[in-house]
């Protein structure tokens, strides 16, 4: 069945999305079968381990040849396979109006729901700046996902950004072993956001960072006097870039460090995105190494 | 600006232009375009990082335009330099000391005239010119009296009391009259001090490095001749230097110059000119180089008091000052001496009356010997023949005349010791006064003669005589074994056989009073010795009649030293008066030295001869002959650049080329190193500067 043409979400983008395949990185809970390793052990396909039987349990799982080996009785498990409950969620603060990071976590948005839905997952929308401007519950159907391209498309730049106190939130609402995907430039304290995310992964859930950057955020290359105006506080500072580039790529990298250890420390994939690669060439390099 | 000025100014009005970056820096800052960004927040931490660090280079990048700017413009202005900017602009006080060279090599015949006359108009025109507005001392080559020393006066104060040069005398070399002019300029205020020297830099004038002088500038006009072709009569002198009349001695005539064969003409006159003797002399070669020929004749003098030796050397050439000169000497008078002898003269008593006077009372000799007769008292010498021992008031007679100051000489016949034990008591202890000691055994044997003590003055100038000696044979000598320290031996003789014994003194001398007792162990016959016939028995004879000069007065002076009348003649006068050779006179008074009271007369400014005399006599009893200055003759000449040098020297070989020296030197130079290297490097540090800012440029 063909798509409806959708600004942020191509019919070739849907091809090279259909040969690829987004697997949680660590065990979450789902709903129904899917690619993903649930935490519930149960009597399934795949076998996991032994456990000592119990009276009570079915004879049907007595592992016969265990016994025979070891004159002991043993029950087989088997591992659950369960689906995925992913929650995207876009910073569409005013600070991602600089280059083209909002398109371009727009396409990365649209991709991954469309990725996680067509794998049988679900996929949920946030869009928070300085508060949350859409929040799409998690769903697989196609009218799930016509929506979600929607409101992508009518997602605009907000403010300000609140993205921590965000994350915090959903962090308590989202259910047991979700997975939070978080599109942002990340321009806010280094440590409020690990902090974030420590709630996040204390409520079992996976998170999975993905930095927008524009080379222009690292290098500061203007080559002359330029008033740089603050897209989220319109506070405007005069600078003469070429004697403040050297400390500036400093600090930038430094943050960027921070950001890396920050997440690493919380066990969060963390990805940095450069906005003048193709977004779907970034999204299946980003796939192939998760694989 | 580091006495700079610009060749072209009107460039200098786009100064303001060095502004220009300051300005556009303005407006650069108000019209920097404003650029969206993300977040401001590492832009913010990093200005506060680099507040000081931008502020620096923003300003120095901003200086470095400016100063880069500025510089161009005055490139382009053509700066230049004015190297001497006071000289003689009147703007600023200028103290000059001028040296002038007036001694006598300064009358040397240049192309343009004598060399004074060339360094009168050259220091004229230094006061009319360059120094017109200046204060000057002139130092000469004289120095003057001390009650009016050189002082600075305005140029036009020195130019209308100067008067045309004259060469004077140079008692002090030239650089010494320098080092004062150098000391008077020290003690100066004037913002521009120069130091100029007028000379023809005869070496022996700049024998000495000129002092340090760095609070101005220093100038010489070298006026030395370029080929210097001349011959002067530097010197004349008499070997030996205290002739007597009667023997012969040489005249030395030095003759200074180079390049020429010049005859030589000496001629001997009284002081009233009357020529007494005109020896004949070779001529002089000089050669190609600088130096010196001398020539020299024999010569003997009459008996006259007062002689002068007249040099001149025929020659025509451009020193023409120098080709006469004189010498004047002082012959002492004839000494009285008598010979006592028997009533009947032996052979020794004529021996010796020829040896001490060969003339015979003829002609001009040395020794006026009297006829036989009583002893007057006033004889310098007296000879006595001792063929038997005197009484005793004639033994008393010698005692006198020896403590008077007379020289008594003895000859005493061997064999008289014999008698010696005889005598009476009072006569030995007379004779034993003037005797070295009471006379001993006779040496029996052949000796030879030695000398004893060739330093005494009795024995001066006979040194080849000494050196034969041993001719003398002595057959009977009478011994003599003195104990007094006032007796010593002047000869000895050492017998020819070894084993004979011990030698014993020929020749005494016992120094009594202001005289001397000298007594010969034996007779001048053959019977005895061979005395007469020996070298140095004549000369011994003379020598012993000759009294040591009293006077201490030099007898030839160079002009401008003072000439000076001294010694125990006198000591009693309390004014002398002094006559020059232009016949004026000056009355002196003694001045006490050490060495006793003395008259002194400084004003030589004359050649020729001065003549002392006693204000209450007619007759001179002095006189004093000055002479040219000898080494004003030298064509020795130094070179000027090692005189002096150093950036505050200018040397110049006359006041027109000085001028233009002066005029290259205050017109401006072009100075544009400085600047265009100033800002080529202002360009590379400013594109260093700009590379920085374009790293990673968008």
């Amino acid at each position: 069945m063909p798509l409806p043409k959708y600004r942020y979400f191509e019919s070739s983008d849907a091809a090279r999305m259909s040969r690829l395949q987004f697997a949680a990185g660590k065990v979450v809970e789902g709903i129904v079968t899917g690619l993903h390793k649930s935490p519930n052990r149960g009597f399934s396909v795949e076998f996991s381990e032994h456990r000592e039987y119990v009276p009570g349990d079915e004879l049907r799982h007595l592992d016969w040849r265990a016994y025979a080996r070891s004159d002991r009785h043993y029950i087989k498990l088997y591992e659950q396979e369960t689906n995925l409950r992913a929650t995207i969620v876009i910073d569409n603060s005013a600070s991602m109006n600089f280059g083209k990071k909002l398109d371009y976590a727009r396409h990365l948005a649209a991709c991954l729901a469309y990725l996680l839905a067509h794998q049988q997952d679900l996929a949920g929308l946030v869009a928070s700046d300085d508060s949350i401007r859409v929040e799409l519950p998690p769903g697989s159907s196609p009218a799930h996902l016509d929506r979600l391209f929607r409101q992508l498309e009518s997602l605009e730049a907000g403010k300000g950004t609140a993205l921590a106190a965000h994350l915090h939130e959903l962090a308590e609402r989202l259910p047991r072993r979700s997975l939070v995907i978080i599109i942002s430039d990340l321009w806010l304290d280094s440590g409020e956001l690990a902090r974030a995310l420590q709630h996040i992964r204390y409520r079992r859930h996976h998170a999975m960072v993905l930095h927008l950057l524009d080379n222009a955020e690292i290098d500061l290359p203007y080559d002359r006097q330029v008033t740089l105006e603050d897209l989220e506080t319109g506070e405007r500072v005069a600078v003469d870039a070429a004697t403040l580039r050297v400390a500036y790529q400093k600090n930038v990298q430094d943050y960027l460090a921070s950001l890396r250890r920050g997440c690493s420390d919380c066990e969060v994939e963390y990805h940095a995105l450069h906005v003048d690669v193709p977004f779907d060439k970034a999204l299946v390099r980003l796939l192939s190494q998760r694989a | 600006m580091f006495g700079l000025e610009f060749l072209f100014v009107t460039a200098l009005w786009a100064l303001p232009l060095a502004s220009l970056p300051l300005v556009l820096h303005l407006l650069f800052r108000r019209k920097s375009p404003v650029v969206p960004f993300s977040t401001l927040r590492f832009i913010q931490a990093s200005l506060k990082q680099t507040a000081a660090r931008r502020r620096v280079r923003r300003w120095l990048l901003l200086a470095c335009r400016i100063l880069l700017l500025a510089l161009l413009i005055m490139a382009v202005s053509q700066p230049a330099k004015r190297l001497a900017s006071a000289w003689g602009s009147g703007a600023s006080s200028i103290d000059a000391a001028i040296i002038v060279d007036t001694s006598y090599s300064m009358l040397y015949q240049g192309q343009t005239g004598p060399l004074l006359s060339v360094a009168d108009q050259t220091v004229r025109g230094l006061l009319r010119g360059p120094l017109s507005h200046a204060s000057v001392a002139v130092f000469k080559s004289q120095p003057p009296p001390s009650d009016a020393p050189e002082h600075f006066d305005s140029s036009a104060d020195v130019l209308a009391q100067w008067a045309p040069l004259t060469p004077q005398a140079n008692p002090v070399p030239l650089v010494d009259r320098v080092i004062a002019a150098v000391n008077l300029l020290h003690n100066r205020d004037a913002a521009e001090k120069w130091l100029i020297i007028v000379s023809d830099l005869q070496k022996h004038e700049f024998a000495r490095p000129l002092p340090d002088f760095t609070d101005g500038h220093v100038v010489i006009i070298d006026l030395h001749p370029d080929d210097a072709r001349s011959v002067g009569l530097s010197d004349i002198s008499v070997k030996p230097p205290r002739p007597m009349p009667g023997v012969g001695c040489d005249i030395n005539v030095l003759i200074d110059g180079r390049g020429a064969e010049v005859p030589v003409d000496v001629d001997v006159a009284d002081l009233t000119g009357k020529s007494v003797a005109h020896p004949t002399l070779p001529m002089a070669k000089l050669t190609s180089t600088p130096g010196t020929a001398q020539v020299a004749a024999p010569v003997v003098f009459p008996d006259v008091a007062w002689l002068l030796v007249r040099g001149n050397v025929d020659a025509k050439d451009a020193a023409d000052w120098n080709k006469t000169r004189q010498h004047l000497m002082h012959l002492p008078p004839p000494r009285p001496a008598a010979v006592i002898g028997g009533l009947n003269p032996t052979t020794s008593e004529r021996v010796v009356r020829l040896a001490i006077d060969p003339t015979q009372g003829a002609g001009a000799w040395p020794i006026a010997l009297r006829p036989p007769g009583p002893l007057r008292g006033d004889e310098d010498l007296i000879v006595a023949i001792l063929t038997d021992w005197p009484d005793v008031a004639t033994a008393r007679q010698y005692l006198q005349a020896a403590q008077r100051g007379s020289v008594v000489m003895l000859f005493v016949q061997p064999g008289l010791e014999e008698s010696w034990a005889s005598l009476p008591t009072d006569r030995k202890a007379a004779l034993a006064a003037i005797l070295p000691s009471e006379p001993g055994a006779e040496l029996g044997q052949p000796a030879h003669a030695a000398a004893a003590q060739p330093d005494d003055p009795l024995l001066g100038g006979l040194t080849q005589q000494l050196n034969d000696a041993s001719r003398i044979v002595v057959l009977r000598c009478i011994r003599f074994s003195p104990a007094d320290s006032k007796v010593t031996a002047l000869l000895t003789i050492t017998p020819t056989d070894p084993s004979a014994g011990k030698g014993c003194g020929l020749l005494w001398r016992r120094s009594i009073g202001a005289g001397s007792v000298l007594t010969w162990c034996t007779l001048p016959d053959s019977l005895y010795s061979n005395l007469a016939t020996s070298e140095m028995f004549l000369p011994i004879l003379v020598n012993a009649s000759l009294r040591q000069e009293q006077s201490i007065s030099p007898l030839n002076v160079e002009i401008g030293r003072s000439i000076v009348l001294a010694g125990p003649d006198v000591a009693a006068i309390d004014r002398i008066e002094i006559e020059t050779p232009n016949h004026e006179r000056y009355v002196i008074s003694p001045t006490a030295e050490k060495q006793g009271r003395q008259f002194v007369f400084t004003n030589t400014a004359e050649p020729g001869v001065y003549s002392w005399r006693r204000t209450d006599q007619t007759q001179p009893i002095w006189y004093t002959n000055v002479q040219l200055p000898a080494d004003e003759s030298d064509l020795d000449y130094a070179t000027a650049s090692t005189i002096a040098q150093g950036p505050n020297v200018l040397i110049a070989r006359s006041l027109d080329e000085l001028t233009a020296q002066i005029a290259a030197m205050t017109q401006p130079q072009p100075h544009w190193s400085g600047p265009i290297a100033v800002v080529i490097l202002l360009l590379c540090f400013e594109s260093m500067m700009a590379s920085t800012r374009r790293v990673g440029g968008a």
